[in-house]
Order: C-alpha cells, then sequence, then structure tokens
C-alpha cells in the first residue's frame, strides 16, 4: 500500500472524534492492501469532508448532502473501484435523506461512513437530524423539537444489506468494522459515534464509555436488528447489525456490467437499425 | 394547389388522436410529403380535450398550417372545442350520432362509431377514422395499416383483430365518399425519416457514446427518458432514474469524474434543482451534458405547453463564475448532431454543457433527412508517469486547458475539490491561488469561443430577423416573406466573437423568440453593445404565429 499522506495536517479540533475515524480507516485501507487507484473516497460538505485534503488517492469532495449519488454514479461508471463515502449526520441525514434512503434500497455497492457527532460543527454549532430532544443549538437556542434519528435503525428499514456502529474513541474495533464494511458487497452504512469537543457538550467520550457495549449475540432478523440498534439510556451497541449479501448489488442487476465495467463500452454504434424503423 | 394542408385529430385524452396523428405524419412522409407534426394536450390522462395537427406540404420544415383543411372528429368535445380552428372550406369528418352547432357544406357524417363498435372495441374509433380518411388522402391503406400495425406494438391478438376489422370496414364505407381534397405536391426525396427532436436527441447521445444517463420525470424532457432507458440494452449504457433531479445531476458528476460520458435532462423546475450541481461542475471540470426541455413557467406554469422563457436562466445557471457551453437546435438533423457536438464539447473543456429544447421542439414531429453516422466521441484521460505528489489535474495552461485522469489509473490520483484548490485539488484559499483558478476560468471561456460558429445565415439583405432554437422555421417564413436576411442562433453561449460586426452590418434587426421579455435580444445588447431594433414573440404556450408576426413587422 503506498503512502496515504498528501503533505496536509488536518485542521480538525484537538480531540475530535474525525482524528479517530481518520486512523482507523488508513489502517483499514492498509489491511485490504488497496493501491490508491483502485478506490474512490466520496466526501460530503463539513468537518468529515475535510478529510478530503488529507488521503492521498482519487478523491471527490462535492456538495452538502450529495456525495452519496455522487458515489453512486461513480460506482456505476467503474465498478471495479471500491467506492468509500465520507459523510456526517447534517449531510447525509439532513439535505441528503432522500439519497441515502435511495442508495440504501437499491443496495448500491458503496460503503457509507457517517460520522455521527449529533450537530452542525463546521457551521459552529447548530442542532442537527440526530440531536437529542431538547438540545439547545444556535439556531435552536429554545431546544431541539424533534425526536432524533437513528442512523442504523434507518438504514435497516430502509433495505441496507450492511448495517454497523463503531465508535471513534475505540480506533482497533473500528478499524475492524471498517475492513469488514469494505469488504461486503452491497450497501453499508458503518455509524461512527464521533464526539465533537466543541460544540456537543452532552455526548461526550464520558457519555458514550457508560453506555457503549458490544453487542452481544449475532441478529437473526431486520426488525430485532432495528431493537437492538435503537439507543437506550443504557446501551448502545457497537458491532453489525446486519450483514446480508444474499441480494445482488444494483449493479450486478445488468448483464452489461458482468464482464466490463460501463466506461469500457467505447465502441462505435450502428443506429441503422433504429433509423430505418423511423422511415 | 396549395404548399400547405393541415389535418387535425381531435378528441378527449386516450381516444387515440395523439397516436393516429403520429401514423398520418409517417404515413405522408413515406408517401412523399415534407410534414410536420404538432400535438397539443392538457396536463391529464384521460378526458379534456387533446389534438393532433399534421401539417404536409412541398418544402421542408413546413410551420403549422395556419388553418385546418381538415378535421377528423372523434367525439361531440372534440367537433365543439375545434369550432375556431375551422374555416367555412374544411372538410370535417365526425360520426353520424355527432352534431354540427350550424351548417358546414364540407362536413362528411359516416357511420364510423357503428363500425368500431361492429369491429368489437369502440376504442377502434381512431383506427376506423384513418380507415375511412387513407383513401380520401390519397395514401396506400396497405402503409397505413402496416404503420397501424407497429404503433399496436405487442398488443394482443384480440385487440389487432378489433383494429383490423374497424380499419377495413372504414375504408370500405369510404369508397362512396369523394372529398376531393386539394393536397400539395408530393414532391419529397429527401427526408424520409419521421422523428421528433426526442428521438434525435437521444440519437446524437447514443452516436457520441453515451455510457450513463440519470433523469427524473418531468415534461417535456420525459421523452428522452423513455427514449434514452428503451435502448439501454441495443446500445449497451446505462439509465438510472434518479430520486430527484439534485441526485440526477450529482449522479452525472460522479459518474463523469470516473469516466462516463453522462447526461441528465429535465424541465425548468428540475433545472432549478439541478443548478447546485451544475456549479459543481463548474468547479471540478467535469464533462457532464444536461438536457433542459423547456416549458412555461413560472412554477408548474402550462406542463404541456411549449416556450423560450429559459435562455437566460440556462446561461446563468449555477452560483459563481465558471465556464459553460449553451446550444439550442432547431430540428431532428440539428438535435442529432448538437447533441453529439455537446458531448466533443465536454470531453474537450471539461465543463457543463446544456442542450436548449422546449416541448415543440421534444414533441413535434418532423420528415427529416437522414441522419450521418457518426463516431464516438473519444474519452479525455491521459495515463501520467508516477510522481510522489498527486497529479496536477488543474495545472495552470495558457488557454485554460488540461488533461484529466480518471479512477483506476495509477498514478493520476487527484482530489476533484469543490472547495477552491490548487493543481492537485487540494484546498487553497490564498488570494494568489483564487486569482490563478479565477483566470485559468476565464481563459477556458475565451478558448471556447474559438469553437463557437457565427449564427447562419440564409437569405440576402441589409434588414435581418433572428432567432434561436425551436422557432427557425417560423422566424425564416417571416424573412423570407419580408425578404429579409435570417440570422439564426444555435450556439447561444458563450457567443462567438466577431458577432458584434456581423450584427452592425444590418441596418434593422428584428428578433423572434417564443418568450415575453425577448431574452436573446438581451442577451445580444448585453454582449455586443447592439440593440435589436424590433422585439418580437409572446410566451402563450402555443407556437408563434408567422402571420402575426407578419402584420407586427409591416406595421411597426
Amino acid at each position: 500500500m503506498a503512502n496515504l499522506d498528501t503533505g496536509l495536517f488536518p485542521t480538525w479540533c484537538g480531540g475530535c472524534g474525525d482524528w479517530g475515524i481518520w486512523a482507523a480507516l488508513k489502517a483499514a485501507l492498509k489491511q485490504l492492501n488497496l493501491a490508491t487507484h483502485q478506490f474512490v473516497l466520496v466526501y460530503d460538505i463539513g468537518c468529515s469532508g475535510n478529510m478530503t485534503n488529507h488521503l492521498r488517492a482519487y478523491g471527490f469532495h462535492g456538495l452538502h448532502g450529495r456525495a452519496i449519488p455522487a458515489a453512486c454514479g461513480i460506482k456505476l461508471a467503474n465498478h471495479s473501484q471500491k467506492v468509500i463515502v465520507i459523510g456526517g449526520d447534517g449531510g447525509l441525514l439532513g439535505e441528503g435523506m432522500t439519497h441515502f434512503i435511495s442508495a440504501a434500497r437499491a443496495n448500491m455497492d458503496i460503503t457509507v461512513i457517517l460520522h455521527n457527532n449529533q450537530v452542525y460543527g463546521l457551521t459552529t454549532g447548530q442542532s442537527s437530524p440526530t440531536s437529542m430532544k431538547g438540545t439547545k443549538g444556535k439556531a435552536t437556542p429554545l431546544g431541539v423539537v424533534e425526536q432524533p434519528l437513528e442512523p442504523c435503525g434507518f438504514a435497516l428499514l430502509s433495505g441496507a444489506t450492511y448495517v454497523a456502529r463503531a465508535f471513534a474513541g475505540n480506533i482497533p474495533d473500528t478499524t475492524k468494522i471498517f475492513v469488514d464494511a469494505l469488504t461486503h458487497r452491497g450497501f453499508a452504512l458503518v455509524e461512527v459515534l464521533q464526539p465533537c469537543v466543541t460544540y456537543n457538550k452532552l455526548n461526550t467520550y464520558d457519555w458514550f464509555r457508560q453506555r457503549v457495549k458490544p453487542l452481544p449475540i449475532s441478529l437473526g432478523n431486520v426488525y430485532e436488528a432495528i431493537t437492538k440498534a435503537a439507543w437506550t439510556d443504557q446501551d448502545i451497541f457497537t458491532g453489525v447489525f446486519r450483514r446480508d449479501e444474499t441480494l445482488s448489488a444494483y449493479h450486478q442487476t445488468f448483464a452489461i456490467l458482468k464482464d466490463k465495467t460501463l466506461i469500457q463500452y467505447q465502441e462505435k454504434r450502428d443506429l441503422t437499425k433504429y433509423i430505418t424503423s423511423q422511415k | 394547389m396549395p404548399e400547405v394542408f393541415g389535418i387535425k385529430i381531435a378528441g378527449p385524452a386516450g381516444a387515440g388522436s395523439m397516436s393516429a396523428g403520429e401514423t398520418l405524419v409517417r404515413a405522408f412522409t413515406r408517401a412523399g410529403y415534407y410534414c410536420q407534426g404538432y400535438p397539443e394536450y392538457p396536463s391529464l390522462i384521460k378526458g379534456g380535450h387533446t389534438s393532433y395537427l399534421v401539417t404536409i406540404s412541398e418544402k421542408p420544415f413546413p410551420n403549422n398550417a395556419p388553418k385546418v383543411d381538415l378535421l377528423l372528429a372523434l367525439t361531440q368535445g372534440a367537433l365543439d372545442n375545434e369550432h375556431q380552428s375551422i374555416a367555412e372550406t374544411t372538410h370535417i369528418i365526425a360520426d353520424q350520432t355527432l352534431k354540427a352547432d350550424h351548417e358546414h357544406k364540407n362536413l362528411h357524417q359516416p357511420t364510423l362509431l357503428t363500425v368500431a363498435k361492429n369491429a368489437g372495441n369502440p376504442l377502434t374509433l381512431n383506427t376506423a377514422m384513418l380507415g375511412f380518411v387513407a383513401p380520401q388522402l390519397k395514401l396506400d391503406p396497405n402503409l397505413v395499416w402496416e404503420l397501424i400495425r407497429q404503433e399496436l406494438g405487442d398488443k394482443s391478438q384480440t385487440l389487432l383483430d378489433q383494429n383490423k376489422a374497424a380499419f377495413d370496414q372504414a375504408g370500405q364505407l369510404s369508397i362512396q365518399y369523394h372529398l376531393n381534397l386539394d393536397l400539395p405536391k408530393a414532391i419529397n426525396q429527401t427526408h424520409h425519416l419521421a422523428i421528433n427532436g426526442s428521438q434525435a436527441i437521444g440519437l446524437g447521445a447514443i452516436a457520441a457514446g453515451i455510457n450513463f444517463y440519470a433523469g427524473y420525470p418531468m415534461t417535456p424532457s420525459s421523452p428522452l427518458l423513455h427514449f434514452m432507458a428503451a435502448h439501454q440494452l441495443e446500445f449497451d449504457y446505462l439509465v438510472r432514474q434518479a430520486e430527484d433531479e439534485i441526485s440526477a445531476i450529482n449522479m452525472i458528476n460522479g459518474a463523469a469524474f470516473a469516466g462516463a460520458k453522462a447526461m441528465t435532462g429535465t424541465s425548468g423546475g428540475g433545472f432549478a434543482l439541478m443548478e447546485e450541481g451544475i456549479s459543481l461542475s463548474g468547479m471540478l471540470e467535469t464533462p457532464i451534458v444536461i438536457y433542459l426541455a423547456q416549458r412555461p413557467a413560472p412554477a408548474t406554469g402550462l406542463p404541456t405547453w411549449t416556450s423560450q422563457s429559459d435562455l437566460l436562466f440556462a446561461i446563468n445557471a449555477g452560483h459563481g463564475e465558471f465556464p459553460k457551453i449553451v446550444l439550442a437546435p432547431a430540428d431532428p438533423d440539428e438535435c442529432y448532431r448538437l447533441t453529439h457536438r455537446a458531448f466533443y464539447l465536454a470531453q474537450t473543456f471539461h465543463c457543463p454543457v446544456v442542450i436548449l429544447s422546449d416541448k415543440y421542439l421534444a414533441e413535434n414531429y418532423y420528415s427529416s433527412a437522414d441522419f450521418p453516422a457518426l463516431d464516438p466521441v473519444p474519452l479525455s484521460a491521459v495515463s501520467p508517469p508516477p510522481k510522489p505528489e498527486m497529479f496536477a489535474r488543474y495545472a495552470f495552461t495558457p488557454n485554460g486547458l488540461h488533461s484529466r485522469t480518471i479512477p483506476g489509473i495509477p498514478g493520476g490520483e487527484y482530489i476533484a475539490n469543490s472547495d477552491e484548490h490548487e493543481a492537485h485539488g487540494l484546498v487553497d484559499e490564498s488570494a494568489e491561488n483564487r486569482t490563478l483558478a479565477n483566470q485559468r476560468r476565464r481563459d477556458k471561456t475565451n478558448e471556447i469561443k474559438n469553437y463557437i460558429p457565427l449564427p447562419a445565415i440564409t437569405g440576402n439583405s441589409d434588414q435581418a430577423v433572428i432567432s434561436w432554437g425551436s422557432p427557425k422555421y417560423i422566424a425564416r417564413q417571416v424573412a423570407e416573406e419580408m425578404k429579409m436576411a435570417h440570422l439564426h442562433f444555435n450556439h447561444l453561449w458563450p457567443l462567438p466573437e466577431k458577432l458584434d460586426t456581423l450584427l452592425s452590418g444590418y441596418t434593422k434587426l428584428i428578433s423572434i423568440e417564443n418568450n415575453e421579455t425577448h431574452q436573446l435580444a438581451r442577451l445580444l445588447r448585453q454582449e455586443t453593445g447592439i440593440t435589436i431594433h424590433q422585439q418580437l414573440g409572446e410566451d402563450t404556450g402555443r407556437p408563434l404565429d408567422p402571420g402575426k408576426l407578419i402584420d407586427q413587422i409591416k406595421h411597426y
């Protein structure tokens, strides 16, 4: 595995969960022994997306909330590439919610690493779709009225064939889950609990350490998985809630992608038959 | 003998006036006429009033016939609604049970509904109408039946039998009638295709080597989505119906980054949603093609009607300042060639290219000359020698152009970064880098201008009519009747160099556009300082009326 260093050093706050995710992702890519031209990192906009400048590989830093459709386009154009989405709860579950559901339903063969810090960090501390009820953000000074969205349960209901949760404070376990997710064929979500040390004073490392526990059993069906994936005041399980490769990934359902990638089709097309039919 | 002859078939949605109209266009094109088929329909599935006007002519690209010479009314509603389109001399064919509100000397009332019912299916009335009218129009009934048969496709044998019975029985009935219609000369030896703008744009994309099309349904862009979807297996590309237009544009940005020749299509509302993604293409320099089929707006507007009100919207789409190309074909041949060219320009300049059409062009059928076979547009990608640093995808070059790599190429790693970036795509917010990046984008726009032709000129006069997009032949008819030159633009942005010199050579310029605020006239003034003397056009959802335009010029 070639060097992943771009020469630029990250600008995250000291102690941010993003450091742990960055370290785990680099370790996972090294373990998988992928060359830097064999995968594409697709970044959303936010603190997570600022990882863009710190991995020397093919990268696509798109629009806020829109990393998933860009990743789908990349995967369909060249499915020999591993496609990894780096995004946050704000982008992927706020503006990007429709894309998240759609890609999960389609079982697009991409790995979505969702940095869940329950806050908009880069825009300096507004509440997010996963903020806990009552959280006071800069734009919600009276407290969040909404229920928090649960990314894992939501992904499971949307048909995601791989759903896992990791904790940025535990780099070895996060690495293991990343390796597992990256080898899954189909839509994979890894929710990473990512404490924001600057804007989220509630869901801190200590807060998580009191609740995070490895998932005790392997799970049977999706609805059992949804139940176990739910946060309770006592337990937030980490581990793999679903891993199902019995369904084809989206690109595998197309005969033309069996032996070639889409971009390998460069032949001249003969329109004669169709044009003749219009005479 | 008239130069054009208009046939209108009308009825509620679902009664088959659209398919019957298209069948007539195909039949007349085969019989040696130049035709245009023009559908009108409201935004609903059953009921309402729909009509299909077939204009046949001895000259290429006829505009809609100024009056209907033959009205084929499928129902009482059709007869009542078309009151305004008929003249004293119009021949009307309507079932015996229908009632005209006053005397018509050329009203013919065969028992077509009885024929349809006897055939076992009252819905075969449109087929019965064609069976009746074919001999009166001197069309070979075997040819017309063959075209109906094609239109019915894989329908059940029962339905085919019912239609055939209706067609034949109506033909028998027709023998007793002698309408003696005064038709133009059938002298078309060149325009053998009967095709609409959407099909031609699809064929242009296929010829260019499209790999990926993503879209979300919206009239009048959906016919292209359907065409692309229907032919993906035959021509080895992929179509994805996206969850929304935002997804579609971001998907094609991703696909284009990864090397796909990628395209999306939409109408005004969807294009509005795509704007941020167009701006993204401007920053990442992805080669993408966006088809914008215009309809009257604002908001939902008139969903199934035509308009040219998105020219300036397309040119200015996306926040920020970046190179973009806007093309506007006027007929199937231009649709085919300019769509192929859009892919070529996208691969050459790595920028978004917008193809503007409208409902008129997207859904009208035209008799067209054969399309030439075209080579696929080569994929622009290089394999650089590996270096310790990433590939300098965005290096500064004298003309703003540079080579790119795609994922999978070792040594080509770079970041396509929506943040302002340096040569390798790494974020760089310095004023120095920003200045350089701005200059690169400006240089590229200037370079593109070298590829943009001046407008096509027909006629020789010191006065000229100017137009863009689908009203080309309406403007040309006006120019010819007024003995003026005609300047037609199909490259709208950037505008070519030396355009000011060309325009200032005319003593009078008259713009004709299917919009309310004369957008091309405003654009030309903005870019050349030249004022268009008379600015004509309106945005009623209907195509412009050459007769009215000529009156406006005469009474200026």
